[in-house]
């Protein structure tokens, strides 16, 4: 390894048993994360992104999940082979998680700053007096107005906004050395969305927090990523420093994905890609790329074989048939069509 | 050239009556025209009244003030024939394709519901028109027996659609019709609904809080924030050239998928929340956030500005 990584996640393979069958919800998933990185990483629904971060703290569900193989690798230990006492040393600590639904994953019959307290109580032996201080300025630091008012009220007394800066403020609580983020805006409007990633980015600068974030936004990703991840069907199709995926896609589910969202910064007039078809559904995963179906590229290989990773310099990969030496020409074709901007 | 105006919205209100005397204002004295074979977009932070809105302009809701006209006629003073050909008219796509189809129902009884209300054509025809409707929003008519919880989200969304044009509506009202929807699957819906326009000439108003899917699909757009519409101009107009501060600091605040342009990106800031819609305020309902505050805000009257070029901004720095 070239850089020292905070966290390794190699060959994760889980899948769940439904009544119909064996779902693969997440296959050979690797990706490190480097210290005060932010990795984003973005797929649609059913991409997996959210059972592969669960699994690193352990909250995949099991039964009906089993995690089939793999190693996640956090300062020398593997956290799929802790028991839940060692992991919840871990959890709120070292690690900490935001969830989507600022409104669901708050204790409704606590008070906010009881919330805060809890997990600072968890992992430290500060007295009442000290956390009863500590949350107030915790809610300080994430922009919560009147925090000395604010600690003594309850989940429904504050807006979608104010709960998920709570939620920041728990996971930031013991200063961790990765916060993962699930989606943490989708459930707010733009204006608090915009709020709530400059005070992440504050955050991140001043306590040089490494950030996993989840998310389906391509606008999120482009402000506060350094690097990117794209799934799809379970598997990291594509990965790469910010500025090679929005500029250089290298995979065509990237690029088409790139171009399915209109930007504000668009010309008029230009014809909305879309992406025929929809993934796969992951109870029996024909062989060969799961993207063949929809892909404007596809080869004959395609259907056959699942590809290989392709590694590049700047720890980007891509996992495609186009880059296979004997596709040179199909290759040629793809990058005249997407064009370079 | 004289367009022709297909909704006319006059003065609309739409209060909530809720226990202890407190009143909802969900939808506050809004004036619109629509005109035939557009696209009108409105756009708004959760909880401004937008869907409310659409449902009012719907007959779903009855309105507490104020007039919807259709097509010349004002729907509160309809006579049954007229209402019968209003509903037939006006149809209505919802955002959530998951709880808005019957999981009962069988397609074919799902498309062909309206029809059957209606009662337009025989059961032959009936099933021959959901066919054609089904093979219209690209699915195939080998699905006509069977229900909902087989299709994904993108077939059910475009199931809705069917079972909307089934009728032969003019005009269809789109309550949020992708925000449920994955982004690869959101351009398809976007594009199908562009499609039949052209097909059909039909006129939209498109509701959803994604300004740049709105900025894509429609003619021209409207604001709107706690109740009160407060910009209104055609879509290039409006992103070009924003004038209400609700507006500017709205259209900043998205971010760009593009990440020069997103570093770049200069933003310019609401602090605060949306007050509770509870709260009656007078004046300019954006006063308490807005950083151009002034004395008269206070007693803003309700009246969109025109400003030339079919813009209209409610917003006492354009006052004279």
């Amino acid at each position: 390894m070239k850089k020292t990584n905070l966290l390794d996640v190699q060959n994760l393979t889980i899948s769940f048993h439904t009544y119909i069958g064996e779902v693969t919800a997440v296959q050979e998933v690797d990706f490190s994360l480097g210290k005060g990185e932010v990795l984003a990483i973005v797929g649609e629904s059913g991409s997996g992104k959210s059972v592969s971060t669960q699994a690193i703290l352990g909250l995949t569900p099991i039964p009906p999940g089993e995690i089939k193989s793999g190693q996640i690798n956090f300062k020398d230990k593997d956290l799929l082979k802790l028991n839940t006492k060692e992991m919840s040393k871990i959890c709120g600590a070292q690690i900490s998680m935001v969830f989507q639904d600022p409104m669901t994953s708050l204790n409704p019959t606590m008070t906010v700053g009881n919330q805060i307290r809890e997990i600072l109580h968890q992992h430290t032996d500060m007295s009442r007096k000290q956390s009863r201080e500590r949350a107030i300025e915790l809610m300080g630091l994430v922009g919560i107005p009147e925090p000395e008012v604010r600690v003594r009220q309850y989940p429904h007394e504050l807006s979608g906004g104010m709960k998920q800066r709570v939620m920041i403020a728990i996971a930031m609580a013991n200063r961790p050395d990765i916060m993962i983020a699930d989606e943490p805006t989708t459930a707010l409007d733009v204006t608090i969305q915009s709020q709530i990633f400059r005070m992440l980015k504050e955050l991140k600068t001043k306590f040089g927090t490494a950030i996993i974030l989840i998310t389906h936004d391509f606008g999120v990703v482009a402000g506060i990523a350094d690097r990117v991840a794209v799934m799809y069907a379970g598997r990291v199709i594509e990965e790469g420093e910010v500025n090679q995926i929005y500029y250089q896609p290298r995979h065509p589910y990237t690029a088409s994905l790139l171009k399915a969202v209109p930007s504000l910064a668009d010309n008029e007039d230009q014809k909305l890609r879309t992406i025929d078809g929809t993934p796969p559904f992951l109870l029996n995963i024909p062989p060969g790329c799961p993207f063949a179906d929809r892909c404007d590229y596809t080869m004959q290989i395609c259907k056959e074989k699942i590809p290989k990773y392709l590694y590049l310099k700047n720890n980007s990969r891509v996992f495609c048939w186009l880059y296979h030496k004997k596709a040179l020409r199909q290759l040629e074709h793809f990058k005249e069509r997407e064009g370079r901007v | 050239m004289m367009k022709e105006k297909i909704v006319e919205v006059k003065k609309l209100k739409k209060y909530f009556y809720l226990s202890g005397n407190r009143v909802l204002h969900a939808v506050d004295n809004i004036n619109i025209d629509i005109y035939k074979g557009e696209t009108f977009g409105l756009v708004g932070e959760s909880g401004c009244g937008k869907s409310t809105l659409g449902r009012t302009i719907k007959g779903i809701y009855k309105p507490t003030n104020g007039q919807v006209i259709f097509e010349g006629k004002d729907i509160s003073r309809m006579d049954k024939k007229d209402m019968r050909s209003f509903m037939l008219h006006m149809q209505m796509i919802f955002q959530d394709p998951y709880s808005s189809l019957n999981p009962r129902m069988m397609v074919k009884e799902l498309v062909s519901e309206g029809l059957e209300i209606h009662k337009i054509g025989t059961k032959k025809t009936q099933e021959q028109k959901v066919i054609e409707m089904l093979e219209l929003v690209g699915l195939t008519p080998e699905y006509i027996t069977r229900y909902p919880h087989e299709f994904s989200g993108g077939q059910r969304q475009r199931l809705a659609i069917a079972r909307a044009l089934a009728v032969g509506p003019k005009f269809i009202i789109c309550d949020e019709p992708i925000s449920a929807l994955d982004v690869s699957i959101q351009g398809q819906i976007v594009n199908l609904l562009n499609e039949l326009q052209n097909k059909f000439g039909l006129t939209y108003l498109f509701i959803a809080h994604d300004l740049s899917m709105v900025k894509y699909i429609s003619t021209r757009v409207g604001v709107m924030y706690m109740g009160k519409l407060v910009e209104l101009a055609g879509k290039e107009e409006l992103f070009k050239n924003p004038k209400h501060p609700y507006t500017q600091a709205l259209l900043s605040s998205i971010p760009i998928p593009n990440p020069r342009k997103e570093r770049e990106r200069k933003e310019i800031p609401i602090e605060g929340e949306i007050p509770s819609p509870l709260n009656k305020i007078t004046g300019c309902t954006f006063k308490t956030r807005c950083k151009f505050v002034k004395p008269v805000c206070d007693y803003m009257e309700d009246q969109l500005i025109n400003i030339g070029n079919g813009h209209f901004v409610m917003c006492t720095r354009y006052c004279e």
